[in-house]
């Protein structure tokens, strides 16, 4: 009997033993004067954005940057929602509009206007007791600076659900780098055919009946995204995809996609497009092999993606994606904007200075938000970068210059000429799942797996929670 | 063995007390009155552990299903109430896919064909792998390799076993670069297991069989569930002593006789043990579904799972209807492991 | 009161005899198999028994004959059966070593190849290279550090916690220990996914995040080794308990001295899988712990985006971005990392069998 009271107190000593060891082990992290970054960059992102940090840690001694890489955008979401919920948000996020619509319930989302246009000055207290004195906000000037399609996304006016508490023009993200899609072509199978690359769907519909008739066996077109593929083309004929107003989120159960995705279908029977669910892989992976084996001529993907588009058998031509034209023949030419904004929360782990922090956190981001370190980091990760001033630092330029030899020079020169087409989709709670529905619905109906084009709306409908 | 058969510990006690005689001096008792407690001192460790890891998160989770419209992230909750089951069991939860009840004849359909199956294939490996000598330790080698390979690894085997890779123009004319899967190589057949893609082709036998993908679903759970299994039951079989088959032998006992009165009452608690776990398990099933149809699982959630059915719920803010969903799972999984034990009660045996 | 109780419940019924044997039959006809299995090694292991019974045949010539031709069909069937189950259980580790030295572009062919066409070794040496760049997360040596220490941690004291609830479970007697062992194997049924942000909450308002406790001790418990550990522990005949009883062991010390031996192939198999849980891990460190305090199956799983060589030479040099990760290093480092488990597997086979052959009264 006393052994065992023994043992059992050794067991318990053990653990209590190890437990204490390893909480004195742990370097406490003085949250107070660290900001927390988290992001979903590769490794050799991080290593750019290291020189930001950097920076930033130089001009402030005594102030430290924490960057945290959880993995890809659904981990960086899902860990700031569990931080949210156990105290330990991070102070600066990479976002997409729908990650912040789950975060603004916290109301821990800190409205950007509070510190945007500040003309103030901030006394940074730094490591040695003396103080640095500098301009919180941006010029109007720098403000203007940012591409206004980017920019616009971050305001709450595209947001549903935004908790009482903040002011209606509330600010809740800033853009980082951005990509957009992009219509990449085989150039010197057009140049066979004596065809321009296509500007229109219309266009594009024409010729991809003169390629399949040139090459058996090929297919003309490829769309990497079905859900990019219905909302930019929601958007371009205006059938509407999701909406802000009134009390129905989802509007895409409409005559108009009806008719479209009708359309589109037909020309899958025809054997002219796939995409990446139905062809069952990157629809890059077929392109470059060139369309005598089989693969394709038009392929829209990410600016982010070119690299992937590089073909040993062709040349890869890059431009914008083709644009409808309406019954009166006005064009209409949105395209989407993707990649990751900023977002800021406040008060992650209980700190003494709140205040502080998020002045400091926001100085970082300014660093983040550098021409000069936009320049680096959109050239090494084939991004667009948010500020159009960018395009004018020096080695930007160059590496633009430089479009004859390198496809990712070519899709950043074409992506820069598509500023003023990016569109903003409403976000809230759900609207990833619309996403995901609306991108369901493509292939569904294009497949024939649900040929009834108006169930199949219906049914995504429904999905979404629509009633 | 008869001796021991049909024996559990509340025997050992009763066997104590008789070796130990009406004789008891006052001492005596005082001690077994505290060894009778002393049990509670093995397992306070494990249960303070499970006490903060383990039961406060189920009550947390139990009471939060009670919530009406709660909120995770802020812990708002708009009343008390039964609500959240009542929406979840009609369906009424306002969003479409599958139902729980679907959620629930899938899963059910995932565990009950494959649990006992992976279970009967399992003894059938080892009992041959018991009954080989030579390069022995090479199969069970070989046969535990799938849990030290990695998932990623796992996955693409999988895919390459039953994707359909090409566009409508490649699969038509079965031209280079395009692919039915292995599986269907291997058949001839054109199937499309995953059922993404093709009965709008009619190319060649390409039809989708409803029971295509309830199909990839078992080989796979069977599949991946075997080599934990193997290692269990096989060295079950090892630790069988081998005078018992001799004096069965003298005895005159028929082969099914040996097998079915030797061999399984030997290892009848790990063949319970491995239906207990697995169809906890499988009831549990979640990641498969996801790794072979993705986060979709399947069309409009057609394949999902009970689990999948939380996940799906705390990915859309309703955290109220993932709770009382897992409750309902819990009871539902209590209730089929009662059912289970009373079945195999009587089949287990212990010596 | 409650003593006679059991004792009239353990009475083995009349029925209960009657029906083991006519439920086998209905067994064996929806599955020859397993009779045909079985058969094989009881001829193999009692041929002298045969001898024994021959006299009373008649042609004992003809029948050893038969029964010689019979087992050889049974043997080829039963490696035929063997063989086809080995290589679908090989398949996916071939796969894995074969897709780490293949390059990237043949990785990535829509119609996977079987075979690579080029061997890239070169996959390895990069992997090896950033084992030291630091490139990858945290520095590789820290987490292979962290991984040891709360593998090793983990293991001996979970196998610890398990013996000792596995035998108060099995072997000792105290109120409330069915209900107990009731409400144990209840949550099992939970979904893990459900304790995960409760877990995360709790241990954040501990201020154990960042340390290895916080990979330890969640952990520690596992039903499902004490439920089989328990099965295992009764099986042992009580005789034994008796025997150790008269010779005046402590229950702790019949346990030492005489349950763990005669368990130790199931206790190594505990061992080994939990380890190899322990070693797999990735997205309970993930979510708690920041780059310096993870696992090794968090830097596999890291970017390898990094394709700078040893002699300062790129890679596929321009052809995928640069931030896009390289699913061939991925697979070399997944065949480095699972290295050492194969090892411990081989290891630890031996002595699941030697333990196995010396616990000769066992069963």
């Amino acid at each position: 009997m006393k052994k065992l009271l023994i043992s059992m107190i050794v067991v318990v000593m053990l653990l209590a033993g190890c437990l204490t060891i390893f909480a004195a082990c742990e370097d406490a992290a003085d949250y107070e004067h660290t900001i927390i970054f988290y992001s979903s960059q590769g490794d050799s992102l991080q290593t750019q954005t290291q020189n930001a940090i950097k920076t930033f840690e130089e001009k402030y001694p005594g102030w430290k940057v924490q960057h945290i890489a959880p993995g890809g955008y659904d981990q960086v979401l899902s860990k700031v929602r569990s931080d949210i919920q156990a105290g330990l948000q991070p102070d600066l996020a990479y976002c997409y509009a729908d990650h912040v619509a789950q975060y603004l319930s916290s109301e821990l989302v800190v409205d950007l206007n509070k510190y945007l246009l500040k003309a103030d000055n901030y006394d940074v207290p730094l490591e040695d007791g003396t103080t640095k004195t500098v301009r919180i906000g941006f010029t109007q000037e720098e403000k203007d600076d940012f591409v206004e399609g980017y920019f616009n996304e971050g305001y709450a006016s595209y947001y549903y659900g935004v908790p009482a508490s903040y002011d209606k023009n509330a600010l809740f993200t800033l853009p980082f780098v951005k990509s957009t899609e992009l219509l990449y072509y085989n150039a010197d199978a057009l140049e066979e055919l004596g065809l321009q690359p296509a500007t229109t769907w219309d266009e594009l519909w024409r010729q991809c009946a003169i390629i399949a008739e040139k090459w058996e066996g090929c297919t003309p077109l490829g769309y990497d995204s079905e859900a990019n593929w219905f909302i930019t083309t929601a958007m371009q004929r205006g059938f509407g995809y999701t909406t802000v107003e009134g009390d129905n989120r989802y509007i895409f159960n409409n005559d108009g996609a009806k008719a479209w995705l009708e359309e589109i279908a037909g020309y899958y029977d025809k054997g002219w497009i796939t995409t990446q669910e139905l062809y069952g892989s990157y629809t890059s992976g077929l392109f470059i092999k060139g369309p005598e084996k089989g693969g394709l001529v038009y392929c829209i993907g990410s600016s982010a993606g070119a690299s992937n588009q590089k073909s040993s058998a062709f040349t890869t031509g890059v431009t914008g994606i083709p644009a409808y034209v309406d019954a009166q023949g006005k064009l209409h030419d949105e395209c989407i904007s993707q990649g990751p904004s900023l977002v800021m929360l406040r008060g992650g782990h209980s700190v003494s200075n709140p205040d502080e922090k998020e002045i400091m956190t926001w100085l970082f981001m300014k660093e983040l938000l550098d021409p000069t370190f936009q320049a680096t980091f959109s050239k090494a990760s084939g991004y667009n970068p948010s500020r159009k001033s960018v395009y004018e630092v020096p080695f930007y330029a160059d590496f633009l210059d430089n479009a004859d030899s390198d496809v990712v020079a070519r899709a950043a020169l074409a992506a820069e000429g598509l500023t003023e087409r990016y569109f903003t989709s409403p976000a809230f709670v759900g609207s990833s799942t619309a996403r995901e529905q609306v991108g369901n619905v493509v292939q569904y109906v294009i497949s024939g797996q649900k040929p009834d084009a108006a169930k199949a709306l219906r049914d995504a409908y429904k999905n979404c929670g629509g009633k | 063995m008869a001796e021991f058969k049909n024996q559990t510990p509340k025997d050992v006690q009763a066997d104590l007390v008789i070796a130990d005689g009406p004789t008891l001096t006052k001492g005596e008792k005082a001690r077994r009155a505290l060894r009778s407690q002393s049990g509670w001192l093995f397992m306070i460790p494990a249960l303070a552990l499970m006490a903060v890891f383990t039961f406060y998160p189920i009550i947390a989770a139990f009471i939060n299903s009670f919530k009406v419209n709660y909120s995770a992230m802020t812990g708002s909750f708009d009343k008390w109430g039964f609500e959240n089951f009542i929406r979840v069991l009609k369906g009424d939860t306002g969003t479409g896919g599958a139902s729980f009840v679907q959620c629930l004849v899938n899963t059910l359909v995932f565990t009950f064909v494959s649990v006992p199956l992976s279970t009967l294939l399992a003894l059938l490996i080892s009992v041959a792998l018991n009954s080989i000598k030579a390069v022995q330790k090479a199969y069970q080698t070989i046969l535990f390799l799938p849990y030290l390979t990695n998932a990623l690894a796992m996955g693409a085997v999988f895919a390459t076993f039953f994707s359909v890779i090409g566009t409508k123009t490649q699969l038509e004319t079965g031209a280079d670069g395009s692919t039915w899967g292995l599986v269907n190589l291997i058949l001839g057949t054109k199937i499309d297991w995953t059922g993404i893609t093709s009965p709008h082709w009619e190319i060649g036998e390409a039809l989708s069989i409803p029971w295509a993908k309830y199909i990839v679903v078992i080989v796979y759970e069977v599949w991946s569930g075997l080599p934990f299994k193997i290692l269990i039951l096989f060295s079950a079989l090892q630790s069988i002593n081998k005078q018992y088959y001799d004096a069965a032998k003298v005895d005159g006992a028929s082969r099914s006789t040996v097998l079915w009165k030797i061999t399984a009452p030997m290892i009848s608690p790990q063949i319970s043990y491995l239906l207990v776990t697995g169809i906890m398990g499988g009831m549990k099933q979640y990641s498969a579904i996801v790794g072979i149809f993705g986060v979709e699982m399947g069309m409009d959630y057609d394949m999902g799972t009970m689990v999948g059915y939380l996940y799906r719920y705390i990915e859309l803010g309703q955290t109220g209807y993932a709770f009382a969903g897992s409750l309902m799972l819990f009871i539902i999984i209590m209730f089929i492991t009662w059912i289970n034990n009373m079945v195999t009660k009587k089949r287990t045996t212990y010596k | 009161m409650a003593k006679k109780k059991t004792e009239t419940e353990q009475i083995v019924t009349p029925e209960e005899q009657v029906v083991l044997p006519q439920d086998s039959e209905e067994l064996a006809v929806e599955s020859p198999a397993v009779v045909a299995e079985e058969q094989a090694p009881v001829v193999e292991n009692s041929g002298s028994v045969q001898f024994e019974q021959a006299p009373t045949e008649f042609d004992v010539e003809r029948q050893l004959k038969k029964q010689k031709t019979q087992r050889i069909v049974k043997d080829v069937f039963v490696y035929i059966f063997l063989t086809f189950c080995a290589l679908l259980a090989f398949l996916p580790f071939y796969w894995m070593v074969m897709s780490s030295v293949k390059t990237e572009p043949e990785f990535r062919e829509a119609v996977p190849t079987f075979f690579p066409k080029t061997f890239q070794w070169g996959n390895y040496s990069l992997v090896l290279h950033q084992t030291s760049s630091g490139n990858n997360g945290g520095s590789f040596g820290q987490i292979l550090i962290n991984t040891i220490v709360v593998g090793l941690l983990s293991t001996t004291l979970g196998v610890i916690l398990t013996i000792l609830t596995a035998y108060a479970l099995a072997r000792m007697e105290f109120k409330g220990k069915n209900i107990l062992f009731a409400v144990m194997l209840a949550t099992m049924m939970i979904p893990g996914e459900m304790y995960t942000l409760s877990n995360y909450i709790v241990v954040a308002k501990l201020g154990w995040t960042d340390s290895y406790t916080v990979l330890i001790l969640p952990f520690l418990v596992s039903v499902y080794y004490i439920y089989l550990l328990r099965n295992n522990f009764m099986q042992i005949p009580n005789s034994l308990y008796q025997a150790a009883k008269v010779d005046g062991l402590s229950d702790l010390g019949y346990l030492i001295k005489v349950m763990v031996p005669l368990t130790a192939p199931t206790l190594i198999s505990i061992t080994l899988l939990k380890f190899i849980g322990t070693w797999n891990s990735y997205i309970w460190p993930r979510l708690v712990n920041t780059e310096n305090w993870q696992m090794i199956t968090n830097w596999v799983t890291g970017g390898f985006v990094d394709r700078v060589q040893a002699d300062g030479s790129t890679m596929y040099d321009g052809l995928y971005g640069q931030s896009e990760s390289l699913n061939t290093l991925k697979m070399a480092a997944v065949c480095m990392v699972s290295a050492p488990l194969f090892v411990l597997f081989l290891t630890c086979r031996k002595y699941i069998m030697r333990g196995v052959s010396k616990s000769g009264t066992k069963g």
